[in-house]
């Protein structure tokens, strides 16, 4: 039971009932700010995550050596699986890269195939035992095996595995291309040998295979049996620059896209345009925001002004009366803004789903930093202020004017 | 000078030391109210050159609607301020007083019983009482049973005012104007929703209730019914006259 001889506790006690009294107008308020909010900050958070995750979704490598072309063409096939391929490389020409000193790992790629729109990959198996797609994180089984090198053995990426509902033992054809056409099945048969756990990068939307199986596929040009179409690259102190030297301003026959992480930001500075865009909506959002909440506050305090002329004849004072129409906003700011987090989750998630499905990149919704709290007290500082502006407004006006039911 | 006396039938029992039982409880002279009209004049509503109250008296002040009665009691209560004048109620000067002052004063020693009864609709009858009571830092929730009883909703207490007929509200009223056992009870037009047999049951406990409580009444009305009730009353015209000042 709330102690009403205490002045907070009389306090508390009006706002609660004030909130019950104007329930209809209390959630609409504290939806309108749950909305607003949740839009404000999903697109910022939206905006910053996607950057963040295309950053880091580079599967652990440095850089991507492929044919002459674009750097972010390189990148978005060979680490994102999006985008055609520029062309091929020699396999002499990945053989060379790979005894380059500094160079810590290379893995040749090969694609060209795909199984209902889903890339077929093919690879070095030791990219599963060696390889780091995250700093200390190597890839994981779910279940099964790494494919053998010369076998016509698949491994299926999480997101892959989830969507085409794939099993270990299943049997599968290939379909010829990087997008899925009915009626250009390869004869080859492949199997499922394991399942790889998700890693949140472009890697779950892949089925692997041996390298040898893409070169060697029925119906593939003869050529391709000693190209590949992409190296990945993990390399060792300052090996990229010389490596750029020679690849990209001394030869003319490769494109070495390093650093990746540059690259892509490179690639989102181009966007910039979109990205001011982006941000003007979203302050946009943010501003309407604000000005609905100290509205929505307003006019709910104002519905309330009759109980506050009461509180006034029965000898409430100044401070009582603030603080009931502090408390209630409170509690209408404080809904609001649990509500503008679940708004902000749901929108998060729906995009995070998009954004997966699209390009295999998990964006990380969940992590609240410190601008996010920054937004969050602010709304409950704006709404407590436009509770406040209805509580000066209250008290200097003619009270036994505030007396009259409201309509 | 219009001076309305009528001797309290046990003075012994006021027993607030606000009050000297040696002089009138309520003493207004001088009072003057105008609200400003758009042409740049003022129009007077209250023109009282003097008007006295004993302790534990009743007086029912009569006149027509609109003639400045409501604005007499707000201005007695605290609630607007006088252009010039002064209000004493015992030894406190109203027109002298902070507005913090005042709305401690009328927590403290003010009950007032309003027409449109003015309950906090989101609260029980219950809930208005100690709500009032908190006001004067004193919540006592046996009392606010016990005075629920006495004006006989007791079972209602959990009732919002919604729920309640409009007898029962005012009857809620009431019990709120005593729950911090005020020293002066203003009653402005408390009967005026009321149908005719409630109206009488109504002020007829209003009466008694002030009386066992030993507190001052002062009630304004329309009703020559209800007017009549009352040992003493007054025209309005006899303690305000503002036609002079309006010409």
């Amino acid at each position: 039971m709330i102690n009403l001889n205490s002045r907070i506790g009389l306090i508390f006690f009006l706002a609660i009932k004030g909130f019950r009294q104007h329930m209809f107008g209390s959630v609409v308020g504290a939806f309108s700010i749950a909305l607003a909010g949740g839009l404000f900050l999903s697109t910022l958070k939206i905006q910053e995550q996607s950057q963040t995750s295309f950053n880091n979704a580079s599967g652990g490598f440095d850089g991507v050596l492929g044919a002459r072309g674009s750097k972010l063409q390189l990148i978005l096939n060979a680490l994102f699986h999006m985008d055609s391929s520029p062309g091929n490389l020699s396999w002499e020409q990945y053989e060379l890269i790979k005894k380059t000193p500094g160079v810590k790992e290379a893995y040749p790629i090969a694609v060209g195939d795909n199984y209902f729109g889903y890339r077929l990959v093919g690879t070095d198996p030791e990219l599963f035992y060696k390889h780091e797609w995250k700093k200390g994180r190597k890839y994981n089984l779910n279940k099964g095996r790494i494919f053998s090198a010369t076998a016509k053995e698949a491994l299926v990426g999480s997101f892959v595995a989830k969507k085409l509902g794939l099993k270990i033992g299943d049997r599968f054809q290939p379909y010829h291309g990087l997008n899925f056409k009915e009626g250009t099945q390869h004869k080859d048969v492949y199997v499922v040998v394991g399942l790889l756990e998700a890693t949140g990068t472009p890697s779950d939307k892949v089925i692997w295979v041996p390298i040898k199986g893409i070169q060697m596929m029925e119906g593939h040009d003869q050529a391709m049996s000693q190209s590949v179409s992409a190296v990945l690259l993990s390399l060792r102190g300052a090996a990229g620059f010389s490596l750029e030297m020679k690849y990209n301003k001394q030869g003319n026959q490769a494109t070495l896209a390093w650093p990746v992480v540059a690259t892509l930001a490179s690639f989102f500075q181009k966007m910039g345009w979109f990205r001011g865009v982006l941000e003007v909506i979203s302050y946009s959002i943010g501003l309407i925001g604000l000005l609905m909440v100290a509205s929505t506050m307003r006019s709910s305090m104002h519905e309330r002004k009759r109980d506050f002329a009461i509180l006034r004849i029965i000898g409430s004072s100044r401070a009582v009366v603030m603080g009931v129409i502090l408390g209630h906003t409170f509690i209408i700011s404080m809904i609001g803004v649990c509500g503008a987090v679940l708004v902000m989750l749901a929108i998060g998630v729906v995009t995070q789903k998009i954004i997966l499905e699209e390009t295999g990149v998990l964006i990380e919704i969940m992590n609240f930093q410190q601008h996010d709290i920054f937004v969050l007290v602010s709304i409950v500082v704006v709404g407590m202020l436009g509770g406040l502006w209805s509580a000066i407004h209250v008290y200097h006006s003619d009270l036994a004017k505030n007396l009259q039911p409201v309509s | 000078m219009i001076q309305i006396r009528e001797q309290s039938k046990d003075k012994d029992v006021i027993k607030s030391t606000a009050i000297d039982n040696t002089k009138s409880f309520l003493e207004i002279k001088d009072l003057r109210k105008s609200y400003p009209l758009g042409t740049g004049n003022s129009h007077f509503v209250v023109d009282v050159k003097n008007f006295t109250l004993d302790p534990g008296s009743q007086l029912a002040i009569h006149g027509p609607s609109g003639a400045g009665k409501s604005t007499f009691l707000n201005l007695i209560a605290g609630i607007i301020k006088p252009d010039t004048g002064s209000i004493r109620i015992g030894n406190l000067e109203m027109t002298t007083l902070s507005e913090p002052e005042r709305d401690l004063a009328r927590a403290q020693d003010i009950g007032y019983v309003f027409q449109s009864f003015h309950l906090l609709q989101g609260c029980s009858a219950l809930d208005n009482l100690l709500v009032a009571m908190a006001m004067n830092g004193k919540v006592d929730r046996k009392r606010a049973r016990e005075l629920l009883s006495l004006v006989g909703i007791k079972e209602k207490e959990n009732s919002l005012p919604s729920e309640l007929s409009i007898g029962q509200q005012q009857r809620v009223c009431l019990a709120r104007a005593l729950s911090n056992n005020p020293k002066l009870m203003l009653a402005d037009e408390p009967t005026g929703n009321l149908d005719s047999a409630n109206a009488s049951r109504s002020i007829e406990l209003l009466r008694s209730l002030c009386e066992q409580n030993n507190c001052t009444l002062l009630v304004v009305s329309h009703d020559e019914k209800i007017i009549n009730r009352f040992e003493k009353s007054v025209d309005w015209k006899e303690i305000s006259d503002v036609h002079n000042l309006n010409d």
